[in-house]
């Protein structure tokens, strides 16, 4: 689990857009907090999966995949703000981040 | 390092350039489809990626696929050195079977049509589907499936985490509901009513084998490495029976990527619309290139 502080909340944000920006082809400073995951960058599930393996590489994360899928139930994530935030949260509080919920 | 060249089954999203790509590369795709169209019977002069796309339909995705694969194909060659061989995807068998020399162009639409229509037919009056599962592992898919003894199998294992299911379509929608509830990323029904790789098939494998004819296949030009056997497929009626055996039976994907790094062929090439098996080849393990047959055809303009 990691203190979340400035310099780790710019290189989530930093990642995020740059991951969406080379999948999607398009330039970053086209990736805004409210842009639409599915709407606007045509994103799929395989890409929240390959960010997430990303940041659980990165960050040496304990968190299972489906603790992620249950937390999404309840959590919807549509824009790259909300997926920055959840992946903030993961980074945070990890497996336990259902008792958040 | 051997190059493999690997074609998708079907197209889950276009990335939306690919007709102009095409048409900028020399490819006069207007009389292209409309050549397909009347071959197959079947109108797809309407397409584009966006308007009239034909992802909800099975043949016509199909169809449209296998045109892409190989017209992006046969504008690769001559560019780049000869693929050491190819392999499909699932449905991505017959433009990987056109790639290696098997069979021309024409032929493989008419057999896809031909091997679609048997098979829809066959089931028509089953209510069969496939869904998409992402998130869980095998153990966890079996599990659900056993627990609830639904109607239906792993078809396709993408990765340790992405299944396609093939089954009863009433047991498809339970297995969704659970497999949300323990956590899946995502659960999603495909556009198929047919059960592919899945052994419900086997009862269509007679009409199957029936429908294709020895003399609509030659001895490949390059091998073709099946994903079944995990071994390499010369001689034209040996290709055959792999596009019966390939709907039959269930197939493993990343563990036919494994086993060719293994056996040092770590340069790949997706060949065809959209981007879907260079995304599952991130989750891959092992020392490998992938890179997308437009890039190759773009760097030699």
């Amino acid at each position: 689990m990691a203190t979340i502080d400035d310099t780790i909340k710019q290189e989530v944000k930093d990642i995020v857009v740059q991951f969406f920006s080379d999948e999607c082809e398009i330039e970053p400073s086209e990736i805004h907090m409210d842009t639409h995951i599915f709407d606007d960058l045509d994103g799929d599930s395989l890409m929240f999966l390959e960010l997430i393996e990303i940041f659980k590489k990165k960050y040496n994360l304990n968190i299972e995949l489906k603790t992620i899928g249950k937390y999404s139930v309840k959590h919807p994530v549509r824009t790259i703000g909300e997926l920055i935030d959840m992946q903030l949260l993961i980074i945070e509080h990890e497996n336990d981040i259902l008792d958040l919920a | 390092m051997g190059r493999v060249f690997l074609f998708p089954a079907f197209t889950l999203k276009y990335k939306g350039n690919e007709l102009l790509f095409l048409k900028q590369n020399g490819i006069d795709t207007d009389k292209e489809l409309h050549l397909l169209s009347d071959l197959c019977q079947i109108d797809l002069s309407c397409f584009d990626t966006e308007r009239c796309s034909f992802l909800e339909t099975p043949l016509e995705n199909q169809l449209l696929t296998y045109f892409f694969s190989c017209r992006y194909y046969d504008l690769t060659m001559g560019k780049i050195p000869d693929p050491s061989v190819t392999t499909g995807m699932s449905m991505g068998i017959y433009a990987a079977l056109y790639a290696g020399g098997f069979f021309p162009f024409q032929t493989g639409a008419h057999i896809i049509k031909e091997v679609y229509n048997a098979l829809a037919i066959h089931f028509q009056k089953d209510s069969y589907s496939m869904l998409s599962v992402i998130g869980l592992d095998e153990n966890e898919v079996q599990q659900i499936i056993n627990s609830k003894h639904l109607n239906c199998s792993v078809a396709v294992a993408n990765g340790v985490h992405s299944y396609i299911i093939s089954g009863a379509l009433s047991d498809l929608n339970e297995f969704k509901l659970i497999a949300l509830n323990k956590g899946a990323i995502s659960a999603k029904l495909m556009p198929s009513t047919i059960p592919f790789h899945t052994t419900y098939v086997k009862s269509a494998e007679n009409k199957l084998h029936a429908l294709l004819k020895t003399d609509h296949f030659s001895n490949g030009r390059l091998p073709y490495f099946s994903p079944l056997s995990k071994s390499f497929i010369y001689e034209g009626r040996h290709a055959m029976k792999e596009i019966v055996d390939n709907i039959t039976h269930k197939i493993y994907w990343h563990s036919l990527m494994e086993t060719l790094i293994k056996h040092g062929y770590n340069d790949f090439v997706a060949c065809g619309p959209g981007d879907s098996l260079k995304r599952i080849a991130a989750f891959i393990p092992g020392d490998f290139n992938m890179i997308h047959a437009r890039q190759i055809i773009s760097d030699c303009i």
